[in-house]
């Protein structure tokens, strides 16, 4: 019993200090936020069966969004015409964790 | 050029102009008109020729730059034939694996036969006693791969070796279900160097509506939110607290996106067999015998035992001040139809007692169908940032017996052949990356007396979510470099019942409490202690 009091208080320790770490934005580029962004600005025209192709982290490499971003291009204009360079770090922190050479999820639907 | 260019289009452009003129000072401002663009014309006329002067007058390529190119193409070309023929994408990982367990079995009764005279059950006092594996190593390599047969089509499957450093290629049977073998958890039970066949699917995704289906053997098995403790990707459809096992079955998913809802949410429907009655299973004939400790017993019209599920599966985003939340929203039912006593037709490391408690040396099979079973289920993983995440689950089942019970004395439907029973569970944890390189996590599940849930692919000596009983886990994962971790941790079973893990009891499960001197066919530990280290590499 001793035992699982003691989770039990490490358990709300860490949940706290959780608390703290979110609220407290990190300096490193976020997956998630990157995500976000993802799905709130590319992909109103990048969606699975839009006119100008869906994109996917799957459609590139680790290497191939490295060097995407490292452009900056989005076509002929600037990545930066939709996301700022901040933003645009996180995007790229996304794509990277789950380009094509990342590991995958699996379920049944694919 | 540019003039023969610029008459062909006065003479264009004037050509409609003189036939429709109604008077000169029409003509005038026409003609007027006509010169303005005209002269926008020879602009951008004039514009387009310094662009080709430029071009024309582009510096040569470097010297050697075209050999270069010519190399390149050449290297190319090979790299796209072998990448071409490369039909299959890999990936993988290996684990190795040191694990400490400790079992505290309280004093129980030992069933031990039948007197042959009065053909009563036998039974030996057990005094409570602890039982030490301090060494414990093992060794799980996993290869996945997939392949995208066409636009629609989509294959995926992972091979999977799991063996006990000096194994003696037996597998492990501790009288928890997870760890009688068989093809629900062949991957999963540490046995030999074999590689087993884990998944294998083929899923087709249609291209004009929102609808994949999936069909072989599927990615049921550590499905959420065992991915939260894993620190992975999540790794299969249905909720860990339903089911957790190598399914051979059919999925079929509907995107609902167009009734608007989030991006991402499905249906899905999906049908597996829990036992083949016929080829395979236990009969050899549609009529047949077998030895039990009761003596011959008869086996006719044994039915295929059937599962059919439903899923919801919902994913949420949003900004909460400048914090990303994103969530997944799980609901799941299941119907089990006609459940065997034993769970399993072929039986290889499962020792049934035969007459007077020898084992039984010949063939085991189910006996009975017990009757169905409905199964809920609940979900909810909700990350808070970067690095926070926590997620609860729970489960409930209702058991609708056939008044049959096992011909083994296994009994009935959740210990009870002619009432229905109920049973929950919850399970909830957190994890939390503390650095880039630590994380620390903590998890309880409850299980009620008469909980069963099917998972037998847990893959842990113990199956957490099946544990009728109390269990902790805490948990650090040290990535100490790209793609490798050491996960450190230590579980804490407390049981209150016996049989955890099987849909079947020789009796009602209140006459199971491990406080109290029960009558048992095996020991059941009453507490487990399982410290565990592994190093993971994923490739
Ligand atoms: C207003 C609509 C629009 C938005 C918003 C948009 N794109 Fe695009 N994107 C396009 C179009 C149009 C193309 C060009 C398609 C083509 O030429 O095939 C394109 C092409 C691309 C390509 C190249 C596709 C390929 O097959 O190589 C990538 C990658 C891409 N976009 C990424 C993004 C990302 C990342 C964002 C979000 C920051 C984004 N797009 C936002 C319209 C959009």
């Amino acid at each position: 019993m001793t035992s699982s009091k003691w989770i039990k208080t490490a358990v709300i320790a860490a949940g706290l200090g959780a608390m703290v770490a979110a609220a407290a934005a990190g300096a490193k580029p976020s997956e998630t936020k990157g995500k976000y962004y993802m799905l709130k600005t590319c992909k109103p025209c990048h969606k699975a069966g839009s006119k100008d192709g869906e994109v996917t982290p799957l459609i590139h490499t680790q290497a191939q969004w490295k060097t995407y971003f490292e452009a900056g291009k989005h076509g002929k204009e600037e990545l930066t015409k939709y996301l700022t360079k901040e933003q645009l770090l996180d995007l790229e922190a996304f794509l990277v964790a789950h380009a094509s050479d990342s590991p995958q999820p699996m379920t049944c639907g694919g | 050029m540019k003039k023969f260019i610029l008459a062909g289009l006065m003479a264009a452009l004037l050509l409609p102009v003189g036939l429709m003129a109604q008077s000169n000072e029409d003509l005038m401002k026409q003609i007027e008109a006509l010169k303005q663009q005209l002269q926008s014309l020879e602009a951008k006329v004039a514009a387009q020729e310094k662009v080709v002067a430029q071009e024309q007058a582009a510096p040569a390529p470097a010297p050697g730059l075209e050999k270069e190119v010519s190399n390149l193409d050449a290297r190319l070309s090979k790299v796209e034939v072998k990448t071409g023929s490369d039909r299959i994408n890999w990936g993988g990982d290996l684990r190795v694996g040191y694990g400490y367990q400790n079992w505290h079995i309280a004093p129980y009764q030992q069933f031990t036969g039948f007197n042959p005279q009065t053909h009563m059950p036998m039974f030996q006092q057990v005094p409570g006693q602890d039982w030490n594996n301090s060494m414990d190593w093992s060794l799980r390599m996993r290869l996945t791969m997939n392949a995208q047969v066409n636009d629609n089509l989509k294959f995926m499957g992972r091979l999977s070796m799991y063996q006990l450093y000096g194994g003696a290629d037996v597998p492990i049977f501790n009288g928890s279900p997870n760890t009688v073998l068989d093809s629900f958890n062949s991957a999963k039970i540490p046995n030999s160097d074999v590689l087993h066949v884990e998944r294998a699917l083929m899923v087709y995704r249609f291209t004009n509506i929102p609808f994949s289906f999936a069909i072989g053997r599927m990615n049921t098995s550590d499905g959420p939110p065992l991915e939260i403790r894993d620190e992975s990707e999540r790794d299969g459809t249905p909720m860990a607290i339903m089911v957790n096992a190598e399914v051979d079955g059919i999925h079929a998913e509907y995107g609902l996106k167009d009734l608007g809802l989030p991006d991402g949410t499905t249906i899905g429907m999906c049908a597996g067999i829990g036992y083949e009655s016929g080829f395979g299973g236990g009969g050899q004939t549609a009529e047949s015998y077998t030895m039990t400790p009761f003596g011959v017993a008869r086996i006719n019209g044994m039915r295929d035992t059937k599962v059919v599920g439903l899923i919801y599966d919902m994913p949420l985003m949003w900004m909460a001040g400048n914090t990303v939340n994103s969530a997944e929203f799980i609901l799941g039912y299941n119907r089990f139809n006609d459940m065997m006593d034993i769970p399993y037709g072929a039986l290889l490391n499962f020792p049934i007692p035969g007459p007077y408690a020898q084992s039984s040396p010949q063939y085991v099979t189910a006996t009975r169908n017990l009757g169905d079973m409905d199964q809920y289920g609940l979900t909810w993983e909700h990350h808070i940032g970067d690095n926070f995440v926590y997620f609860v689950s729970g489960g409930f089942i209702k058991s609708h017996p056939n008044g049959q019970v096992s011909q083994y004395g296994f009994g009935g439907l959740l210990g009870d052949p002619n009432n229905s029973r109920t049973g929950s569970a919850y399970y909830t944890g957190v994890r939390w990356k503390a650095t880039p390189k630590w994380t620390l996590g903590a998890e309880f599940n409850h299980g009620s007396k008469r909980w069963y849930t099917f998972t037998p692919s847990a893959g842990e000596p113990s199956d957490k979510l099946a544990a009728r009983g109390d269990v902790w886990e805490g948990y650090v994962h040290w990535n100490f470099n790209k793609n490798v971790m050491l996960k450190m941790g230590y579980i804490h079973y407390d049981y209150s019942t016996a049989y955890s893990g099987w849909q079947i009891a020789p009796a009602n499960l209140d006459y199971f409490n491990l406080n109290n001197n029960p009558q048992l066919f095996y020991p059941f530990p009453k507490t487990v202690k399982n410290a565990y280290v592994m190093l993971e590499a994923r490739f």
